[in-house]
């Protein structure tokens, strides 16, 4: 009886897991530019159906060390979307975000492609004083609620926080 | 004033040791590093973090004004002797007529703030004589009042500068150029829907009570209402008047600089709502920089004859343009950022053909502490240095002087880091996550005047040092001896 209540957890358990995303370290794949390269993750269970990529580097003294992120005007200046495709299109305005103790915003932008169809893409940035934390997720299916908490708790953990500080 | 003076005479006796490049982090008492530049004079800019130095003369004077960042976190405002008074970093004056004796006359407050976001980094400074308003006699200078507004003082009586027109309104700021034989004005601003927090808002400042707006101006991308990736904000633009109808704009300091080459009666009779096609209008060329450099200073150089090419039929005589970049991050956590000359006799297609760093080996700069790399050239078009000298601020490096005859091969001929003072800041950086600082010489900007000084000035607190070339580099420059 306790070896078939077990066994029932554990299938509830493996099914629940499942359902979250999981991100792990990846190559950064990207081409070089003077911000170097950061921290990259990628999200291939099930919970992932588009293949999402998670993005993560800082940029220092390049945003607004006063009113930090405080428009759309700044995010789409300090994010990284364009490493991700030339052409790309706002889907919305963005909207007020945190990460950790880091203010920001976030917007969801639309990579059109002919050949590959479209590439989604959530653009995070924080920042305090003078030093942003720029985040990526991109995905060839619309970026779920649940891929985005994931990626904000991989970024609230200590292997980037720990990177990041030394940034 | 005692301690200026024992300060000035120490300095002035160590540089004549003509100390070598020391691989080892500075200490107070350490002669400056120098090779073929001389210290002539000092001051001490009341502490005050400093950007750009423009020297003018006013009748037979030579009148130094100096645009401050704004305070420290250790020192937010400095007093002000002569008001006995603390002020946010604005604008100091000074008499440098007599470069030995540097004298103090005034200090403009900025805007309150710290670091970037106060201060007024830059300043112009113009005679009315060719003004559309003409003021002969009349010295008006332009400065940015942090970054929230551009302010126009008369400074005919520099011990007295007396405010005329602000223009308001605008989120950004920095390095304007002001045509002194027009009074038009390329004021880099932050304007209401653009993209970017540093655009061209073009100014008929030929009547400085009364400016007059004549357009907003970028490149394509950072229009209102525009989408898709920002191209990088502008820093800076230089004009060569309407005698050579062209305007070269840098964009990015640190990385995917962009080079805009723009006819000047273009920009200002083209039509002026921000389109794509309206914007594109005036652009002649243009030049996209790897990622890894921007464009900070965008320095002309026209009409210079190459020794090489001197019995070519064509292209004997070049157009170059010498594109420094801004090192950002301290103790080279970033790429180096370094100085370019680009071939833009055919405008249209240029290219870069050679470049300059100085040598980071031997100097241990990586490791001295603060940024150590290019931020800027001097940018008088006075025929002294003209297409023969250029001087460039390397922070933590001092100023480099390069004979630039030949542009395809610059050669550096000499150098000079001034020694740090008890007032030079220090600079950090992360280390397991905690700050590690050190105390360093970051020469921040360098200009010239007509007679052949070179006015250096200190981004961490340590004044401004006012230089000669000797040995082998005034020969090279054609100066007497």
């Amino acid at each position: 009886m306790i070896r078939a209540v077990i066994l029932a957890m554990t299938v509830w358990s493996a099914a629940s897991f499942a359902a979250e995303p999981v991100w792990r370290a990846a190559d950064w794949g990207r081409p070089i530019d003077n911000w170097g390269t950061g921290m990259a993750f990628v999200c291939d269970n099930d919970a992932c159906p588009g293949g999402a990529r998670l993005f993560a580097r800082t940029k220092v003294g390049f945003c607004n060390c006063y009113s930090g992120v405080a428009d759309d005007e700044e995010i789409d200046r300090i994010g990284d979307v364009d490493l991700h495709g030339e052409t790309f299109n706002p889907v919305a305005p963005g909207v007020v975000t945190e990460v950790g103790p880091l203010k920001g915003r976030k917007r969801l932008f639309d990579i059109p492609n002919r050949w590959f169809g479209t590439t989604h893409v959530l653009s995070i940035v924080v920042a305090t004083d003078c030093k942003a934390v720029v985040a990526t997720i991109v995905s060839g299916t619309a970026v779920t609620p649940e891929e985005e908490r994931a990626a904000v708790a991989v970024l609230n953990d200590k292997p980037f926080q720990e990177w990041a500080a030394n940034q | 004033m005692l301690f200026r003076t024992i300060a000035a005479a120490i300095m002035l006796f160590a540089s004549a040791a003509q100390a070598e490049v020391r691989p080892t982090t500075p200490k107070i008492g350490d002669p400056p590093e120098a090779q073929n530049m001389r210290l002539v004079g000092w001051d001490s800019l009341q502490a005050r973090s400093a950007y750009q130095p423009t020297i003018q003369k006013q009748g037979k004077r030579y009148i130094a004004y100096i645009g401050h960042h704004g305070g420290t976190n250790k020192v937010a405002m400095p007093v002000n002797p002569m008001t006995g008074k603390a002020e946010p970093n604005g604008t100091s004056i000074i008499d440098v007529t007599d470069p030995k004796h540097p004298k103090y006359l005034s200090h403009i407050p900025g805007e309150p703030g710290l670091f970037e976001d106060g201060g007024a980094q830059m300043v112009r400074v113009c005679e009315g004589t060719n003004f559309s308003k003409p003021a002969p006699g009349t010295f008006y200078m332009l400065r940015p009042f942090g970054n929230s507004a551009h302010e126009i003082w008369n400074v005919t009586d520099p011990a007295k500068p007396a405010l005329i027109s602000r223009l308001t309104g605008i989120k950004g700021t920095h390095k304007n150029w002001w045509e002194c034989e027009t009074g038009i004005a390329y004021l880099v601003s932050g304007a209401e829907g653009w993209r970017v927090p540093r655009m061209t808002q073009v100014y008929d400042l030929g009547d400085p009570a009364n400016p007059k707006f004549i357009r907003n101006f970028g490149l394509v991308g950072q229009e209102p209402g525009a989408t898709g990736p920002v191209p990088t904000m502008l820093h800076g633009a230089i004009s060569t008047g309407p005698k050579g109808n062209r305007v070269y704009f840098g964009y990015g300091t640190n990385g995917s600089g962009i080079v805009q080459i723009v006819d000047r009666e273009r920009l200002l009779k083209g039509a002026a709502d921000p389109t794509p096609e309206n914007l594109l209008y005036p652009q002649v060329g243009r030049m996209d920089l790897s990622p890894l450099i921007g464009a900070h200073t965008t320095y002309p150089m026209l009409g210079v004859p190459v020794p090489a090419f001197l019995h070519d039929k064509i292209g004997a005589k070049r157009d170059f343009l010498m594109i420094v970049n801004e090192q950002i991050l301290n103790e080279c956590l970033e790429a180096r950022q370094m100085v370019w000359f680009a071939d833009i006799t055919a405008e249209a297609k240029g290219m870069v053909v050679s470049n300059y760093t100085a040598p980071e080996n031997g100097g241990n700069f990586c490791a001295r502490g603060g940024r150590f790399g290019s931020h800027a050239s001097n940018e008088s078009f006075e025929p002294v240095y003209r297409n023969k000298m250029a001087f460039i601020s390397y922070f933590n490096g001092g100023v480099r002087a390069l004979d630039i005859r030949n542009p395809f091969q610059p050669k550096e001929v000499g150098y000079f880091i001034p020694s740090i003072t008890k007032d030079t800041d220090e600079r950090c950086v992360k280390v397991d996550g905690k700050d590690r600082c050190k105390v360093a010489i970051q020469t921040n900007n360098v200009e010239t005047d007509d007679r052949g000084y070179i006015y250096i000035v200190d981004r961490a607190n340590t004044g401004m040092h006012i230089l000669e070339l000797t040995g082998e580099a005034r020969k090279a420059a054609g100066l007497p001896n």
